[in-house]
């Protein structure tokens, strides 16, 4: 067998055109370098790592064989290949071999690049589709992403064409998401629906339970209605208020004074006023909220400000402060359907056990809710005029009123329906002059680029046809713009290899800094070509990222780099956290976005994505962090205290809880997280049958000596070396992400003294075993805490920017970085450092970057 | 009995729909005859049709409480399969099996039914589920080539995947999906429906002609990445033909009513009960032959009598022995919805042979141990379809047996000649084909 090998072997080097090392200049012999120190394990029969050198192609077309062979000049670049253990090939012959590897795969790359670009080409993905729609229709609250299937990803984004893949359900979706934007978007009435002020007291049936089932209490002022005894609840027939002193008939739709609640409301109570919107529209919520701290039956002053909220159904309306003893009026706009309700929510008072008679804990109080609205800026509404103009809505003519579709009263109680409205609909005297005016206006924004009258011909032509079929003329439109809406134009990224147009840079821009489509501006210094231009380029980044829209930047990138999309798919143990609520989950990812937008707005340096001597926090937050003299709901910059472990993105809140379960946490998925997201690595999948850790939570053994055995293994130790350590320094953070030393326990342990802050009772867990945070890196160097680590890391921001520019290329052009790309990204992370590796200044690298401006 | 008698068609058997609720669904009745008119049916061939019904659930099963010990026929009954022990004749209990390279926890949620390796990995491609190949066989025969069900809540891609690699939406309300089944509507509703049905053929027409100019100026690369964008519409040209020419049928009753509105999810045991009546009237009128039902607890408190914690957490119970009950009873509830399932496909269907016989259902979960998230040893039972059944067939727990070993009987049992599946190495050896 052998000489077969060495033949195969020599002829693919002489095929990956080594020629330039020649055998003979290069000491060893270079074709004879592969057959002696690197097909003994990587042969047919031991295929070591999967890898058999004597059968892999050289036909770069195939699908893997290039990427393989990058993973070969990979692992010998490191220097991890050939392995320590065996003969070590002198190093000029590797350095040569690895030259001419180098060389011919950049090469292959570059000519592949010219063919096809970098990127793929891409449909959008769901959330820039539901924006794009949001922004040309001016529908801010439109709701279509949950139609459309799940994207797919490749290295850890959905921006990659690779992975966007189209199929008929993806079609089908796109149709009934058209289909249901254009309904928002049009108007069937003439004259806008009569705004309403109305007051809301909390006095509808779910606050009467909540008073009866020793939820909450009657106040007067700022104390406890007298008249209303604090009783231990019981089940009493009839529903009625006996023990309290308070009849229920003069509380139900009657009572206006406020209730304080000390317990969150499960689904099948929720605290609802009696109240349905009227149409579907944006409301004005005003609320009169205050907290009080209960102390055996006397209302007391809290010490803090607690949260509380308003929802529709499972929508948020707003969170909301309740400050001490102190009514505060706070108000929200938000948008609510027809026949959508309003619920009280205790955001920050959850789990009280026991009766409220014994109850010593927070509560909120509701003096009243105000609801005005709908709100029209104009009519009729902008969406509408941008599908039809100034075309006059008038009724249906006689011949068509037969077909009049009443309109639905969704939501209304039956018997209760108003006088059934009549659709008015869009007219025209030159129904084809006015569909192509307002078509030369829609396509444009729509295709993202000029469009020339015979493409908006086209479209007239489908207006044509269907009013030749009997279809009125909004519906003759409809059927244009939807067409247009399920074009490729509209639902694909499209770019030519090489250098992009204006327009297709104007549209790259918009969907990286706003995951949308351009606006007039941008579209129209693209479609001109001054987008080009240096000066107008940094000019446009800078608006985008002044503008709103950029934070939809700063969700999309988060959720996926950060992995932050992933927050609410673990809810914490409520024994071992019982000081988890929802509410806290929503303030984390707060404090993410809010740090990474406070990065950018100052340009901070790249050290701050692990280090920080800030924080963004609010009452909660701090609470969770131990951190002294922050109050209330509003997310704020914050001081760290001198030798606070917290600092940078890795130790807040939301990435330790997406990196945990729930119940436990494990060095390993942290360390994986911390090496993938923060420092770049790429890691293997683990190997099969590699069997798994039963995670245990009765205090016996900890996570660290289950490991060890696993580690114990030099097999397995090669990749845990390397991806532990991180994740060791991090489990002085427990799964919502609070400190600890010791572990949480249901078992054994030392018993907790105190109280959990919103009930009455002891904690169910005990401390359990210590943890241990020490580690060492791959290069042998310790650390005993997360603050050794950070100051190893701090010590290369090459490595750190390196990463983050990494991170923000492949979500910015939809591509991964490419063999051939390895260049440009050096290069861009020494232009970053002599800006002094600056947040801010990296988008405006990237985005004058040629990796940025050519497909 | 004379089948004759019973068939009718239109509003004669609408009618029947009282009787048929007042008899219940234990006499044995001749559903396909009574419940289907004539003119509703698909090209039902003469003999009795193959069916395939998956369920998943993606919350595993406590193993001890799953997997018998003892292999063979006189295996002894486990606390979960007591529960099915009126079936014990008509289900096989698998252990040792897994797909290999199927790894990633949660993420393998949608592999269930594929296959594909390494969920997680950054240049992950899910390829067709065993589900949706054999209801690519069933083409457009019956009114939805199959159905997709989700109960509970879910945000993952779900395990039925399609050719082209993307999990399907699933349908999650009971309700809307009685409708869909069941209910015809107005003569204008309908009217709509397929004027809708004719102005999406005319966006399809518009948008294909469009793109086709567009492909000549693309790179290589992107122009095979563009093919998907004509298959989708060349596919959907057919899915709206095939929906228009069923839109003109009348829809089949069903035995009972429409619900007022689906049972809130927290209840769980409810809600899972009325999906599993819709998802045997589905069969039993013919509507599809294939059905995927995913029960997804997992984010949901359900409200069963000592379940006081989110099934998450208690699936991560740390060996804690109250959580561990708890989890017991949320795993037991499942199963008497399957036990309710399997009877009631026992007791539909006429001369001996029940709708269970003619139906392949599968259950099982992607995860073989919440606790340490493992995805091998994965529980499996497989119930009805004609096969020897009885029988706890137990593979290697160390080196298992690829799940796709099974998919190949399935796959041949509904009719299709396949010998291999995903990571198959054949069929499962022990399950054999009753004669």
């Amino acid at each position: 067998m052998r000489p077969l090998v060495w033949k195969k072997v020599g002829a693919g080097l002489a095929l990956l055109g080594l020629g330039i090392l020649g055998a003979e200049s290069a000491p060893g012999g270079a074709p004879n370098y592969l057959e002696r120190y690197c097909v003994d394990c990587h042969d047919g029969d031991t295929r070591k790592g999967g890898l058999d050198l004597t059968a892999l192609s050289l036909n770069f077309e195939q699908p893997g064989v290039f990427e393989t062979w990058v993973k070969v000049h990979d692992r010998m670049a490191a220097g991890e290949m050939p392995p320590k253990k065996k003969t070590r090939p002198p190093e000029e012959a590797t350095r040569a071999l690895l030259h001419g590897l180098q060389e011919r795969l950049q090469r292959e790359d570059v000519a592949r690049r010219a063919q096809d670009g970098r990127a793929a080409v891409r449909r959008l993905t769901r959330v820039e589709y539901q924006n794009a729609l949001r922004d040309l229709l001016e529908l801010p609250y439109l709701e279509v992403a949950e139609l459309l299937p799940q994207d797919g990803q490749r290295a850890g984004f959905d921006k990659l064409g690779e992975a966007l893949d189209f199929s008929e359900i993806q079609l089908n979706q796109y149709l009934a998401a058209a289909e249901k934007a254009l309904e928002s978007a049009t108007c069937s009435q003439k004259h806008p629906p009569a705004s309403k002020k109305e007051r809301l007291y909390p006095n509808w049936i779910k606050f009467a339970q909540a008073l009866q089932g020793g939820d909450g209490l009657l106040l007067k002022g700022l104390e406890r209605d007298p008249r209303f005894a604090l009783v231990k609840p019981e089940m009493k027939k009839g529903d009625r208020f006996e023990g309290n002193g308070i009849r229920r008939a003069d509380f139900v739709k009657s009572n206006t004074q406020p209730v304080g609640l000390i317990r969150s409301s499960d689904p099948s109570k929720y605290r609802s006023f009696f109240y349905a919107a009227p149409e579907s529209g944006e409301y004005r919520i005003r609320v009169s909220t205050w907290s009080f701290f209960l102390d055996r039956q006397r209302v007391c002053a809290n010490d803090r400000t607690e949260v509380a909220a308003l929802w529709s159904t499972n929508r948020l309306l707003g969170y909301f402060d309740a400050p001490s003893l102190a009514p505060k009026v706070q108000e929200s706009l938000a948008w609510m359907r027809v026949g959508d309700g309003i619920r009280f929510e205790t955001e920050t008072v959850r789990h009280a056990n026991g009766d409220i008679a014994q109850y010593s804990g927070p509560g909120i109080a509701v003096d009243w809710v105000e609801v005005e609205g709908p709100i029209h800026a104009q009519w009729p509404p902008a969406s509408h005029r941008i599908l039809f103009g100034d075309l006059p809505l008038e009724e249906p003519g006689a011949a068509a009123q037969s077909k009049a579709r009443p309109e639905a009263q969704k939501g209304v109680t039956p018997g209760k329906e108003k006088a059934v409205r009549v659709r008015c609909t869009v007219t025209s005297k030159a129904p084809l002059e006015d569909a192509k005016r307002l078509l030369a206006r829609f396509l444009p924004r729509a295709f993202r680029r000029p469009v020339s009258d015979a493409e908006v011909g086209r479209y007239v032509e489908v207006v044509r046809r269907s009013l030749a079929g009997g279809e009125d003329l909004e519906r003759a439109l409809k059927n244009a713009y939807r067409t247009a809406l399920c074009s490729v134009h509209f639902l694909f990224r499209e770019e030519q290899p090489g250098v992009l147009t204006g327009s297709a840079l104007a549209t790259r821009l918009a969907l990286w800094l706003w995951s949308s489509v351009p606006d007039e501006e941008l579209a129209r210094v693209g479609a001109s070509g001054e987008l080009a231009k240096p000066e107008v380029l940094r000019v446009q980044v800078e608006r985008m990222l002044k503008d709103p829209r950029a934070e939809r930047f700063v969700v999309d990138f988060l959720n996926q780099w950060l992995n932050l999309r992933k927050i609410g798919e673990t809810t914490p143990d409520r024994d071992l956290y019982p000081e988890f609520v929802p509410y806290l989950q929503d303030a984390m990812v707060e404090e993410s976005r809010a740090y990474f937008g406070e990065l950018l707005r100052g340009n901070l340096g790249v050290e701050h994505v692990v280090a920080g001597d800030f924080a963004m926090l609010n009452g909660s937050l701090a609470a969770l962090y131990g951190i002294g003299g922050v109050d209330g709901h509003a997310i704020r910059r914050v001081q760290l205290p001198k030798g606070s472990e917290r600092g940078g993105f890795i130790t807040q809140g939301a990435v330790l809880k997406v990196t945990a379960n729930g119940t436990t946490t494990s060095p390993v998925v942290r360390g994986a997280w911390f090496n993938e997201r923060i420092l770049g690595m790429t890691l293997p999948p683990p190997p099969p049958n590699v069997g798994s850790v039963e995670p245990d939570t009765r205090g016996a053994t900890t996570i660290r000596e289950q490991l060890e055995k696993h580690r114990r293994d030099a097999s397995c130790a090669a990749c845990h070396e390397r991806i532990d350590p991180p994740g060791f320094a991090l489990e002085a953070f427990d799964v919502i992400g609070g400190q600890r030393t010791r572990y949480r326990s249901l078992g054994s342990g030392t018993p907790v003294s105190g109280l959990v802050r919103d009930g009455q009772r002891a904690p169910h867990y005990k401390e359990g075993p210590a943890v241990d945070c020490a580690g060492k890196l791959p290069d042998g160097r310790p650390f005993a805490n997360v603050n050794e680590l950070r100051a190893r890391l701090t010590a290369d921001p090459d490595l750190l920017a390196k990463n983050l520019l990494s991170q923000l290329l492949v979500f910015a052009t939809g591509s991964e970085i490419h063999f051939a790309d390895r260049l440009a990204l050096q290069r861009l992370v020494e232009q970053s450092r002599s800006e002094g590796h600056r947040v801010r200044s990296m988008i405006h690298l990237i985005a004058q970057s040629e990796l940025f401006r050519s497909k | 009995m004379s089948i004759s008698r019973l068939v009718t068609s239109g509003p004669a058997a609408l009618s029947r729909r009282g009787f048929l609720r007042a008899a219940g669904i234990g006499v044995g009745l001749p559903w396909l005859e009574a419940l289907v008119p004539r003119s509703a049916r698909g090209a039902v061939s003469g003999r009795a049709p193959n069916r395939m019904v998956c369920v998943m659930t993606n919350m595993s099963m406590i193993p001890q409480n799953f997997f018998p010990k003892k292999a063979g026929p006189d295996y002894e009954a486990t606390p979960y399969l007591e529960i099915l022990k009126e079936h014990r004749a008509h289900f096989t209990v698998c252990s040792g099996l897994s797909h290999p390279g199927v790894d990633g926890a949660h993420l393998t949620e949608k592999c269930f039914l594929s296959g594909a390796p390494h969920p997680g990995a950054s240049h992950f491609r899910n390829t067709i589920s065993m589900d949706q190949l054999a209801a690519e066989r069933m083409g457009r025969e019956t009114r939805f080539p199959s159905l997709v069900l989700l109960a509970g809540k879910r945000d993952l891609g779900l395990p039925s995947v399609s050719r082209a690699g993307v999990s399907i939406p699933p349908e999650s309300d009971p309700v809307a999906l009685y409708r869909k089944l069941f209910v015809q509507g107005s003569a204008a509703e309908v009217a709509e429906r397929m004027a809708d049905l004719r102005r999406g053929r005319s966006v399809l027409d518009f948008v294909r002609e469009e793109a086709s100019g567009l492909r000549r100026e693309m790179g290589a690369r992107d122009k095979e990445r563009m093919e998907q964008y004509f298959t989708s519409i060349r596919e959907m040209e057919g899915s709206l033909q095939a929906a228009e020419a069923w839109e003109k049928r009348p829809k089949p009753g069903a035995d009972f009513r429409e619900p007022k509105e689906g049972p809130d999810e927290v209840h769980v045991e409810e809600q899972t009960d009325l999906f599993y009546r819709l998802v045997r009237m589905a069969l039993a009128t013919d509507s599809t032959r294939v059905v995927s039902l995913y029960l997804g607890p997992l984010m949901i408190t359900p409200k069963i009598a000592g379940v006081t914690t989110q099934t998450h957490g208690l699936t991560h119970h740390g060996g804690n022995a109250e959580k561990l009950d708890q989890l017991a009873r949320i795993e037991s509830a499942q199963f008497r919805c399957l036990e309710r399932f399997l009877a009631g496909l026992r007791s539909t269907g006429e001369g001996g042979r029940s709708l269970l016989d003619q139906t392949q259902v599968l259950y099982g979960s992607n995860l073989g141990n919440a606790n340490s998230h493992d995805t091998t040893n994965l529980p499996i039972l497989l119930a009805g379809g004609g096969y020897k059944h009885g029988q706890h067939l137990m593979f290697d727990r160390v080196n298992n047996t690829p799940l796709a070993n099974l998919f190949v009987n399935m796959l041949q049992g509904f009719g299709m000649e396949v010998s291999r599946f995903a990571s198959s190495t054949g069929t499962l050896r022990g399950l054999e084909v009753r004669a």
